[in-house]
């Protein structure tokens, strides 16, 4: 019953369509008669939607759910079939039935790619651009846009920071370009925007990676990192559809570094090292714990994502709609790390008159994350690997040992278990022991937040090479935080008798107006011009304000009642300390001009240039700075369609192509705030009287009306490569990008300058390399598969700093090995003392002396390594027999440093890796690999290579194996147009030498490849259903 | 069929419309300018502020202008808990090097002086009354931080306005440039008629006046030997009349002392404990006894919490002795003896004293009335009329007028109540003279570098150094290789510039044999 209801929802529906459009009118003068047929494809299958058009005339309908249609046509009328992804079939109307088998198109080469205030067919194309489709997206257990472009092309790296539910990967092009963020510029459905975190990997049809600066400079100024240009789903014409997707998680940690049990531990750091005395394990140890904090850390979270989309669209209009919901609870034990997203997308046009259509892509978001602490001393990860094996988990609230009651009756609080037991505080290593529990009850950290995001365009064409665009968009984001810091002791170091509570409030209005113009023509058939002129305003205001309150003692805490109800400001007690930031209103706006103009002859000779003006506001430059100029050309020759080459007898070659492209860019990553104006401090006084003060002031600083954009400029040669009737697809560029004028803040000056410095553009980073991406698809019978690969080379190298600037620091990862922005290197490569190994008389350290002078300090230092990998390579191999598909997705990289940088000076009672100690030195005359357990010159240890590792890994992303139900077994259900199941096995096999958590994961910024208690990503078992109605 | 044209050309018409560049000027909040700044009076006068806070720089604590002075030459030792107390005792040895904090520190803030002239004289361009007393004051500042830069450093760069990003890298300046630059200044502030003058004698002003400038103007002239011009400015500052030597020579370095006829110029400081920062120079404390070295009765005078560093050398006491015998009135308000320590200023059970050999600062001793827990607040004499009488007195002696060169000498000694030159004034005579009246004013090095005698008077600092036993005997020892330590000829009449300098400068070139 309920079937025939659907079925006869969906008859009336299309009824409906059909209905509308014989309302379209029809030049019905001549002699007409109805033609009908049913349209298959190759499998014999009907074609629902395939467009059927009367060739020269406005008359046309589609196909329906069986494949048939019916037209009515003129006498000698051609009748054209269409359908996207399909060859085109023209037939001439000789009797009233036409049945069309339509053959899938493997000419792929014309397809179309965004280009930025425009589209491109791909064979036309003269600069690097890569596209990621949506088959590379769906049914992956990825959770953002980022994750999803990871190792599926080449000259693209993802840089995870992060594991953690809702934590946010970043995506590099062609290297990393500036000393300060090197995010590429994300345009969404023609919407900038710096975050596409609200993006589900569902909603994309597809994502367009500019990476030569030629493709990338019509966006001008904030091009220099690369664009990615997003387009979201919108409906296929003619189809009418109602997808639901659903998916399902378990999830862990991949990889568990192995640290020492009980046994272990006690030889390591009491029988052997003397970290920590006998008399105190007699005194303390029970003798049969031991507790292994990963397992109690962690557990298997699970994740849930389901995605229901409809579309529908005929000749005049489409539209998408989409809602998606995303559950995903992290692998650490209970709930204190999810992530809750809510994203609907609905996108539509139509054609309001011939001339003139109205379009709109609009997204909303919902977003909430609990997070953990993660990365330095004190974070939750750090302490699973540190914590020794000796301390039980709790303590019975009856039976309190006395180090933990000593520090109970000063006055400290303890957390505890929800049956009130005391989480341990260890009683061996007093300073340098974090409970995990602890870290992740002791605070609250939460964020969420909403956005509208959208852009709505009018083209009017009033001619048919002539389309003016006007195209608003838009952006509304509200953002809070909340974090708490409940009262609690850490260790005998570290106690927090109060509470801590910040929280803050951001929302962002922005909108941008650009207004540009496309011009299409080709002249006596084989001249084929494009022009395109436009403007772009965008105008961005921010008001945030952000508070916090603090206690100071256990007698201020700082709220009137110890409840975490009552942990919110407005219980602030009298005594407690209260800050309050932001309350401004900021406004941000620039405007640009820009144009692109192309030429080709024939398809063989393809020349293009484009040029953006960009002006920025004051806060990002000074006014006689602010408009940036952004030239590029670039060139093709498609040889292939040579005549020569014909008659070289290539045949099997379909394709060949050349071409070169230069461009320059910017970037605006290191500016802001206003950071060139030198203002008026007012800091100083001094007595005339006896008795008063003048004040006085001067200039903050040096001020730099001369600040500039950062610059980019990239050559680019590639070659792009079809053969085998283009079954086999491979192309190959070479680039080197050099970005200049990087701003450099904290310069420290000549004296004679009398006053800090403002930023100075004053570095240059150079990045070139390699990419390769090859593809073999074939069909043998029923059995389909396909392979593909890419495979890119990176050089990068810092080439100038300003002379008085010998290396800038970054992040040290705590105390240990530290990160440096100097000429010569790699950016932010690691620098410490090169381990030679251990002294085989007494186990202790031995480092390189570069300059002989028989000490080891600062002199010595040097480049231990780069997280830079030389190569990055991802393949994707795709098979299909009959109803089972399996896709088996990889991705690595090679040559890149990962810094084990858990390990610190100040904490030698702290566990250690099973790696180091099985390696230790324990014997005279031992050649070991790692020191005594005594930990000898631990202080310059952890500053030295012995803690770099190869982070070179080799990871399995992805086994999926797919079952779709057969077409004829679902047409007799009458509701599923498709329906497809799978399971999948993501992130689960990891092949690295790199001994601790997740080599895919460290520090990012100026701490590029330190690793000092990320979280690590998931391995993830799925089990999934698409299904289509 | 129309509307379309329309619609395509109203578009057009929004692409052009869309070009609203003023929409791109949005003011930073909370924050004023410099360009539109320092147009009237009131910001004029923070702009000289700035200048009168960073010359007090200078002076703050242990470490500057007058102290390296001092730590320079024979006059002290350095003294403090024990030898190696700080690092001041590498100046005192002649074993410091370009990296030594105490220089950088100076010459660093010397061009911070620069910079905070260059921006009033460069953004101050009113006419008023007010404004131009502001860049007259810039011009003294800047010719006073030049005097320093290039007495000590010789080849300073010369900046003379406030930099453009290209023109940080400066190469050294040129010494006669350099002069010529601070004459220029002195002399335009001069002849400005803005700098304050005072009524009278017993007038106080705590800016900077004309006198003052005219002095600097005629010490700079001296430090060139332009003897004849040194004479002719500094007898301005004489017959202006405005000034004249304090008979009472009590309180001559306390803060009971300040603001007399005799100053032309101080660092001024507030009894204000709520403004620490800008009052404090804790250079004082440093000066004071060694507190826990010695036993105090109530009649002691003297703070006790203090460090104990800069103690008079013997040589530094004889030379008083040999002008106004052990009784001399000056001698008793400038150095006090182990034996009036005990006796007459209630200061008994004198411990062992590294760098001291029986004799204390009683200049500038520490007042227990008024140091209240490391907060000290008393002026830095920056210029005195006792040293324009000695800067003419040398002038006029070297330019053939013997006679008011020895008028001069009389009246500080008779202000001294020492007895009175007989005949006409030696140079010799001139040097002591200075020496005792300027003693731990941070004058006495660079006087003998000027006058050629450095390296016989101070080759053997650092050699051995006395320490005070309980019963007031002197035990010496030596710190220092002999051979490493002392002044170097061809090397140490100049100040090395600063290890940082050179490293971030490549443009700058080292002085001789540092």
């Amino acid at each position: 019953m309920k079937k025939t209801v659907i079925q006869n929802k969906m008859k009336s529906l299309l009824a409906m369509v059909l209905l509308f459009f014989a309302c379209i009118p029809a030049a019905l003068a001549q002699e007409t008669f109805n033609v009908s047929g049913t349209i298959i494809n190759e499998q014999n299958e009907p074609m629902i939607g395939v467009y059927v058009l009367e060739k020269g005339t406005t008359n046309g309908t589609s196909s329906d759910i069986d494949g048939h249609y019916t037209l009515t046509v003129r006498e000698n009328a051609t009748l054209v079939f269409s359908y996207i992804g399909y060859v085109v079939q023209e037939r001439l109307v000789t009797v009233s039935v036409i049945d069309v088998t339509l053959r899938e198109d493997a000419q792929a080469l014309d397809e179309v790619v965004v280009i930025g205030y425009g589209v491109q067919k791909k064979s036309d194309l003269t600069g690097a651009i890569s596209q990621v489709k949506s088959d590379d997206l769906e049914n992956r257990s990825i959770t953002t846009v980022e994750d999803g472009l990871l190792g599926k092309t080449a000259g693209v790296q993802v840089v995870t920071t992060s594991g953690a539910p809702g934590a946010q990967s970043s995506i590099r092009i062609r290297g990393y370009s500036s000393n300060s963020d090197s995010t590429p510029l994300y345009i969404v459905d023609g919407l900038r925007t710096s975050n596409i975190a609200y993006l589900d990997p569902s909603d994309i049809e597809s994502i367009e990676i500019l990476k030569d600066a030629a493709s990338a400079a019509i966006y001008g100024a904030q091009a220099g990192n690369g664009v990615i240009l997003i387009s979201t789903k919108k409906a296929t014409e003619g189809v009418t559809r109602i997808n639901y997707d659903m998916q399902y998680s378990i999830q862990q940690v991949a990889r568990i570094p192995e640290v020492l049990n009980a046994e272990e531990f006690i030889q390591y750091a009491v029988t052997e090292g003397g970290l920590i005395s006998q008399s105190r394990i007699n005194q303390f140890y029970d003798g049969t714990t031991d507790t292994d904090w990963a397992n109690v850390a962690f557990e298997n979270g699970a994740m849930q994502r389901h995605n229901l989309s409809l579309q529908g669209a005929n000749k005049s209009g489409s539209i998408f709609a989409s809602l998606s919901y995303l559950n995903n609870d992290g692998p650490i034990i209970g709930k204190q790390d999810v992530h809750d997203r809510i994203t609907g997308t609905i996108n539509a046009d139509y054609n309001i008159k011939p001339w003139l259509k109205f379009s709109t892509n609009n997204n909303f978001a919902k977003f909430k994350t609990t997070r953990v602490r993660e990365g330095g001393m004190y974070s939750m990860l750090g302490s699973v690997m540190q914590m020794d094996p000796l301390t039980p988990v709790v303590y019975s609230k009856d039976n309190v040992p006395a180090h933990i009651q000593a520090l109970i009756d000063m006055g400290h609080a303890f957390l505890t278990d929800e049956n009130g037991d005391y989480y341990s505080m260890s009683p061996f290593q007093e300073t340098n022991n974090v409970n995990p529990y602890i870290m992740r009850d002791g605070y609250q950290q939460q964020s969420e937040g909403f956005n509208f995001r959208g852009a709505s365009a009018l083209d009017i064409s009033p001619w048919k090479t002539i389309t003016f665009t006007s195209r608003l968009g838009y952006d509304f984001t509200s953002f809070t935080s909340y974090n708490l810091q409940w009262p609690h002791t850490v260790n005998t170091d570290t106690n927090y008798d109060y509470v801590t509570i910040s929280a803050s409030n951001n929302d962002n209005k922005y909108w941008q107006w650009e207004n540009f113009v496309n011009y299409n023509e080709t002249f006596k058939e084989k001249h084929n011009v494009s022009a395109m002129i436009g403007t772009s305003f965008s105008s961005r205001t921010t008001f945030g304000v952000t508070g916090s309150v603090s206690g100071s003692s256990s007698s201020n805490i700082g709220i009137s009642k110890l409840d975490r109800n009552y942990a919110y400001f407005a219980n602030a007690t009298g005594t407690a300390t209260k800050q309050v930031t932001g309350g401004e209103k900021r406004v941000y706006a620039d405007l640009a001009y820009f144009g692109r103009l192309a030429y080709n002859y024939d398809n063989k000779y393809f020349i293009q240039a484009s040029f953006r003006a960009d002006a920025a506001d004051l806060s990002i430059l000074p006014m006689q700075k602010r408009w940036g100029y952004f030239p590029s050309a670039s060139a093709g020759w498609t040889i292939s369609r040579e005549n020569f080459f014909k008659n070289m007898n290539l045949g099997w070659i379909s394709h060949l192509k050349i071409r070169g492209s230069w461009g320059q860019n910017g970037s605006i990553s290191g500016l802001g705030d206003y950071m060139y104006s030198s203002t008026i401090t007012t800091d100083v006084m001094y007595p005339f009287t006896e008795s008063t003060y003048q004040v006085g002031s001067r200039p903050s600083s040096t001020g730099n009306y001369n600040l500039q954009w950062e610059t980019s400029e990239q050559l680019d040669f590639g070659l792009d490569l079809r053969m085998f009737k283009d079954r086999l697809a491979f192309s190959v560029d070479w680039y080197k990008k050099e970005t200049k004028d990087l701003i450099m803040t904290s310069v420290i000056s000549s004296a004679v300058v009398g006053n800090t410095i403002s930023p100075l553009n004053a570095g240059n980073v150079v990045n070139q390399g390699f990419e390769f991406d090859l593809s073999w698809k074939d069909k043998i019978g029923d059995f389909a598969y396909a392979l593909s690969g890419n495979f890119s080379t990176l050089k990068n190298e810092v080439t100038y700093i300003y002379p008085t600037l010998s290396r800038v620091a970054g992040n040290s990862g705590g105390s240990g090995v530290t990160c440096y922005f100097e000429n010569g290197y790699p950016i932010w490569y690691m620098r410490g003392y090169e381990y030679l190994g251990v002294d085989p008389s007494d186990g202790s350290p031995i480092f390189n002396d570069l300059n002989d002078d028989g000490l080891i300090n600062d002199s010595d230092k040097t480049m231990l390594g780069s997280a830079i990998p030389d190569i990055t390579y991802g393949f994707t191999l795709n098979l299909s027999y009959k109803g089972f598909d399996l896709v088996v997705f990889a991705n690595g990289t090679y040559g890149n440093d990962i810094c084990y940088a858990v390990p610190r000076s100040t904490r030698i009672q702290a566990n250690t890796l099973k790696y180091f100690y099985d390696r230790r030195w324990t014997t005279p005359g031992q050649n070991a690999e790692y020191i005594a357990s005594s930990l000898p010159d631990y202080a310059n240890y952890v500053q030295s290579s012995a803690l770099v590792f190869d982070g070179s890994y080799f990871k399995i992303k992805q086994i999926q194996l797919g079952y779709t139900v057969p077409k004829g077994l679902l047409d007799k259900t009458r509701i599923f147009n498709r329906a497809r199941v799978y399971v999948s096995l993501d992130d689960f096999f990891v092949f690295t030498e790199y001994p601790g958590f997740d080599p895919e994961v460290s520090m990012s910024g100026n701490g590029l490849g330190l690793d000092y208690g990320q979280y690590p990503t998931t391995r993830r078992a799925t089990i999934g259903i698409n299904l289509s109605f | 069929m129309k509307l379309k044209y329309i619609s395509f050309i109203l578009a057009v018409g929004a692409l052009a419309f869309a070009s609203c560049e003023d929409k791109l000027d949005i003011p930073q909040h909370s924050v004023s300018a410099i360009d539109s700044y320092y147009q009237i009076d009131s910001e004029a006068e923070e702009g000289i502020v700035a200048c009168y806070t960073a010359l007090r720089t200078l002076h703050t604590g242990f470490g500057g202008l007058q102290d390296l002075g001092n730590l320079l030459s024979d006059d002290v030792w350095t003294g403090g808990g024990n030898h190696y107390d700080g690092v001041y005792y590498r100046l005192n040895d002649y074993i410091f090097d370009a990296a030594y904090g105490s220089i950088s520190f100076l010459y660093n803030n010397l061009y911070v002086l620069v910079y905070r002239s260059n921006v009033v004289v460069e953004n101050v361009t009113g006419e008023s009354e007010v404004m131009k007393r502001a860049v007259a004051e810039a011009k003294v500042f800047r010719a006073y931080a030049y005097f320093y830069l290039t007495t000590l450093w010789g080849t300073p760069p010369l900046v003379d306005h406030t930099l453009e990003e290209s023109e940080y890298m400066q190469p050294n300046g040129v010494t006669a440039d350099l002069w010529a630059f601070i004459e220029k200044d002195l002399t335009e502030a001069i002849n400005s008629g803005a700098l304050t003058q005072k009524a009278s004698k017993s007038d106080v002003t705590y800016r900077v006046t004309k006198q003052f400038a005219q002095a600097l103007l005629g010490k700079a002239f001296l430090f060139q030997k332009k003897y004849s011009e040194a004479a002719t400015m500094l007898d301005n500052v004489i017959k202006s009349n405005l000034y004249g030597l304090n008979p009472d020579l009590s309180n001559i370095g306390t803060p009971l002392g300040g603001m007399t006829e005799e100053s032309l110029f101080e660092v001024h400081c507030l009894n204000d404990r709520s403004q620490s920062g800008a009052n404090n120079n804790f250079k004082w404390t440093f000066m004071g006894l060694r507190g826990e070295k010695y036993s105090y009765t109530s009649d002691s005078p003297f703070a006790s919490s203090t460090f104990g560093f800069v103690n008079p050398t013997k040589d530094l006491y004889d030379a008083f002795v040999s002008v106004e015998g052990v009784n001399g009135y000056r001698l008793n308000n400038t150095i006090v003896t182990r034996e009036q320590m005990i006796n007459q200023y209630g200061t008994t059970n004198i411990m062992e004293i590294t760098d001291n050999e029986g004799y204390w600062n009683f200049k500038y001793r520490i007042l227990r009335s008024i140091w209240a827990g490391y907060f000290y607040a008393n002026n830095t004499r920056v210029m005195k009329y006792n040293e324009v009488l000695l800067l003419a007195a040398e002038a006029h002696l070297q330019s053939g007028n013997a006679s008011k060169a020895t008028e001069y000498i009389n009246q500080i000694r008779a202000r001294a109540q020492a007895p009175a030159v007989t005949g006409t004034v030696t140079m010799d005579q001139v040097k002591t003279e200075s020496r005792l009246e300027l003693c731990f004013e941070g004058q006495r090095f660079e006087n003998l570098i000027r006058w050629g005698d450095a390296a016989s008077i101070l080759a053997t600092n650092g050699q051995r150094n006395p320490a005070l036993q309980t019963d007031g005997s002197v035990t010496w020892t030596s710190y220092n290789d002999p051979s490493e330590c002392g002044f170097k000829v061809g090397k140490h009449e100049l100040l090395p510039f600063p290890e940082t300098e050179m490293s971030v400068n490549p443009n700058m070139v080292q002085n001789p044999n540092w």
